[in-house]
């Protein structure tokens, strides 16, 4: 079957962060993508250690999964026999992506510069926290630090109360924000460098920064709607102690929702701020009439913007997760089973593929080595001095 | 040279993330054309709603952007929008399932039109399942996605976390994803097309989003991870800390003064009661100075420790500004707006913000002029109330 990204090869040099995440997009869809594994830095968490990858970043829940599609070789790039390879291997692709501070790579020998002398080609795309210029280009980060900076923790964090949920200051959302939008910005900037290089012949530096994706994230502002006093921004206790959400925000669906829970005199005061506090209480009183279940079996013909607010674990069930297939079953090789997230880039002709799970470390060094013609014996000595495992 | 010029984008009816995955295409070098529905249409009424009720966030995912008012439910206007798709590489929108077919602009009739076009739906739950006739927004999906519960138990301090009531998103992850899904799969749908010679349908939903990346999450409050979060400092304002290495905390502890048994981290998590005594140096070590004051004594420090800007500072932050990530513009009605820059920076490339968002039906004149329209037969569109 065909892919749409079948005949693009990336190399990835990352950890756990957004580059990862974005070339496994990339991945799903058709990519070839190739990940070097560096040695274990002697100063981080021991290798094995479930909390830790093996260059010492933690790795989020369901985080191994993000590199299934891929192919996996450990190179020590401060050997000039290593080096070799990865040269090899970069005048063969399309795509490096890295996620090392600024000058990391250049000092290995194996920076754009470097790389596109051997590939004039090759898009190289530099995944970092602040970017590759400005005063805080070699700043370390983490998500606080890059929420911080971007403006967007007051938005996570003064998160406008509801029903006493009332946050005043600034908080990390535990939805890693920036995760979300690097590793997407980063699938971004290489597909439209690869398409730009149809027109330029050449490939180039793409720089994505962690805080640079945050900047523009949308938010609603915290205006009376989302002061979580407006009945029609609002959440609801259910019978069984769980809760609606409500967003009936526009004039239909606000009058399609009083209709349906028989408050007609209310379907026109939606921007009516003097009656909010008594109808939040009026709605709240019928929705504790039912259970969560209930209440989203009666709204499913009632043309309104409603629905359960699902703790983490329900939501592999929900039908409609399931349909749309993004959770998947798959076989491992030893007979167990084992769940991965969907493919949301839903290519209707071309859709994306789980072609094979994540490899175990350093699975596919002699394929990769084969491929680029070394021999056994070659591949020995390599192994020998130490260039790869 | 733009990345993505000459790459014709028509979009249909957008106001939530479809226009602004338009308009990251458009920040890119696409040229888009909104066609925008007649006043009064349900359509329209959801625009002029997202317009009103935030205007900075449709300001910007609509800049770069032509429009053109058509109203889709006579033959004149439906001949205007199939020449539109005729010529287009993609078609966006963001409609329920199947109400762009009486317009004969659904996947099966723009395909007809064109066998190239990449026909891209971000709808809230997707074009099939038992909830796709539903409407929905951010909300809902990041409801039925867990978001909102898991947000929710993110309350109390630090180690003590609480298991609080679902919090209301402020930040639109389900909205940006949907939007940011739909703009990678429509790149990689015109990447393929190259050797196809075929466009495709494509069906995003926000609620896949975020189901797929449930596991990207903090984990936050639920341990004692001193060296992560938020310190409020003496002037009510408050730092970002995420000083994770060895050296970055070792860095940290020294820089603020405190005893060299602290600078171990690996041990001094180890010890719960040491670990509190550590909390509570740090929450009262930073309330004796200014942020900016810390800010400055930490200028050069080899640790993770940032300011928290309120929205409207970022703009003076002299990392924002070099990287141009806040920029100034002036709005189709004349007021001065900061709009986010672009964060994909493609040197040989480079995005642009081109122009600001266009008043409803603005372009039309210049969009027909383009398809071939005459004078007259403008006129004669304009005044039949066709176009507008």
């Amino acid at each position: 079957m065909l892919l749409p990204l079948q005949d693009v090869k990336i190399i990835e040099m990352g950890n756990f962060g957004p580059s990862t995440y974005g070339v496994f997009m990339l991945g799903d869809l058709g990519a070839e993508v190739v990940r070097i594994k560096p040695p274990p830095h002697p100063s981080r968490p021991k290798p094995g250690s479930e909390e830790y990858d093996e260059d010492g970043t933690a790795i989020p829940p369901g985080g191994v999964m993000w590199h299934r599609n891929k192919r996996e070789i450990s190179l020590n790039l401060r050997m000039p026999e290593a080096q070799q390879v990865f040269y090899q291997l970069a005048r063969e692709s399309d795509v490096v992506v890295e996620a090392n501070r600024p000058g990391v790579l250049d000092r290995l020998g194996v920076g754009y510069e470097r790389v596109s002398q051997i590939n004039s080609r090759i898009i190289y795309c530099s995944v970092t926290g602040y970017g590759q210029d400005g005063p805080y280009k070699m700043s370390p980060g983490h998500d606080a630090c890059w929420t911080g900076v971007a403006g967007a923790l007051y938005l996570t964090g003064v998160s406008l109360g509801n029903l006493g949920n009332r946050r005043q200051r600034p908080e990390v959302a535990q939805r890693l924000v920036t995760h979300h939008a690097a590793s997407h910005y980063t699938a971004m900037a290489i597909l439209a460098a690869l398409l730009a290089r149809d027109k330029t012949g050449r490939g180039q530096h793409v720089d994505v920064s962690n805080c640079d994706s945050l900047v523009g994230i949308p938010y609603d502002p915290p205006d009376k709607f989302l002061a979580g006093r407006s009945p029609a921004w609002h959440l609801y206790k259910t019978k069984d102690e769980l809760y609606m959400a409500v967003g009936a925000r526009d004039e239909r669906t606000w009058s399609n929702l009083c209709m349906a829970l028989g408050k007609e005199g209310r379907a026109a005061q939606l921007h009516d701020e003097s009656q909010w506090e008594q109808i939040a209480m009026e709605l709240q009183s019928i929705f504790s009439q039912r259970t969560q279940r209930q209440w989203w079996q009666f709204f499913q013909d009632k043309d309104t913007v409603v629905a359960p607010v699902l703790s983490l674990d329900k939501v592999p069930n929900d039908p409609q997760v399931r349909q749309r297939q993004m959770l998947l079953d798959l076989d491992l090789p030893d007979g167990g089973k084992t769940q991965h997230y969907g493919i949301v880039t839903k290519l209707l002709d071309t859709p994306g593929q789980v072609r094979s799970l994540p490899p175990t470390e350093s699975q596919h060094t002699n394929e990769i080595l084969k491929h680029l013609s070394y021999s056994e014996a070659g591949i020995q000595e390599l192994r020998t001095i130490g260039a790869v495992r | 040279m733009l990345a993505l010029e000459g790459i014709r984008i028509i979009e249909i009816g957008t106001h939530g993330p479809a226009a602004f995955c338009g308009g990251m295409l458009g920040d890119l070098g696409a040229e888009v054309v909104r066609i925008e529905v007649p006043v009064g249409s349900p359509l329209w009424k959801q625009s002029a709603f997202a317009r009103k009720n935030n205007d900075h966030a449709w300001q910007t995912a609509n800049r770069n952007k032509q429009s053109i008012a058509i109203d889709l439910d006579t033959a004149d206007g439906r001949e205007v929008a199939h020449a539109l798709v005729s010529r287009a590489d993609v078609l966006l929108e963001e409609s329920l399932p199947g109400s762009l077919r009486t317009a004969v602009l659904d996947y099966a009739g723009c395909r007809r039109l064109s066998q190239r076009i990449v026909y891209c739906s971000i709808t809230p739950y997707g074009q099939e399942g038992p909830y796709s006739h539903l409407p929905g927004d951010d909300l809902t999906a990041e409801a039925l996605g867990g978001y909102m519960m898991m947000e929710g138990n993110s309350l109390g301090n630090i180690g003590n976390p609480v298991q609080g009531p679902p919090a209301l998103p402020t930040i639109l992850v389900a909205e940006h994803k949907a939007a940011t899904h739909g703009a990678i799969a429509i790149m990689a749908a015109l990447w393929h097309r190259r050797s196809s010679g075929r466009g495709q349908q494509i069906d995003i939903s926000m609620l896949d989003g975020v189901v797929s990346q449930q596991g990207v999450r903090s984990r936050g409050r639920r341990e004692l991870n001193l060296s992560g979060g938020i310190r409020e400092t003496k002037d009510g304002k408050y730092v970002a800390l995420a000083a994770g290495e060895p050296w970055t905390w070792a860095n940290l502890i020294r820089t603020l003064g405190g005893p060299a048994e602290y600078e171990d981290r690996t041990v001094v998590q180890a010890d719960r009661a040491k670990a509190q005594e550590v909390d509570a140096f740090l929450t009262n070590r930073f309330k004796t100075k200014a942020r900016d004051e810390w800010i400055s004594i930490f200028a050069g420090v080899d640790t993770e420790l940032t300011p928290v800007y309120q929205p409207e500072e970022v703009a003076n932050d002299p990392q924002m500004s070099m990287r141009h990530q806040q920029v100034e513009i002036t709005t189709m009605d004349g007021r001065r707006m900061l709009q986010y820059g672009i964060p994909m920076h493609l040197p040989d490339t480079p995005g642009a913000v081109r122009s600001p968002a266009p008043q409803p039906g603005q372009d039309a004149e210049a969009v027909l002029r383009q398809l071939g329209y005459d004078a007259q037969a403008i006129r004669r569109l304009r005044q039949a109330g066709v176009v507008g």
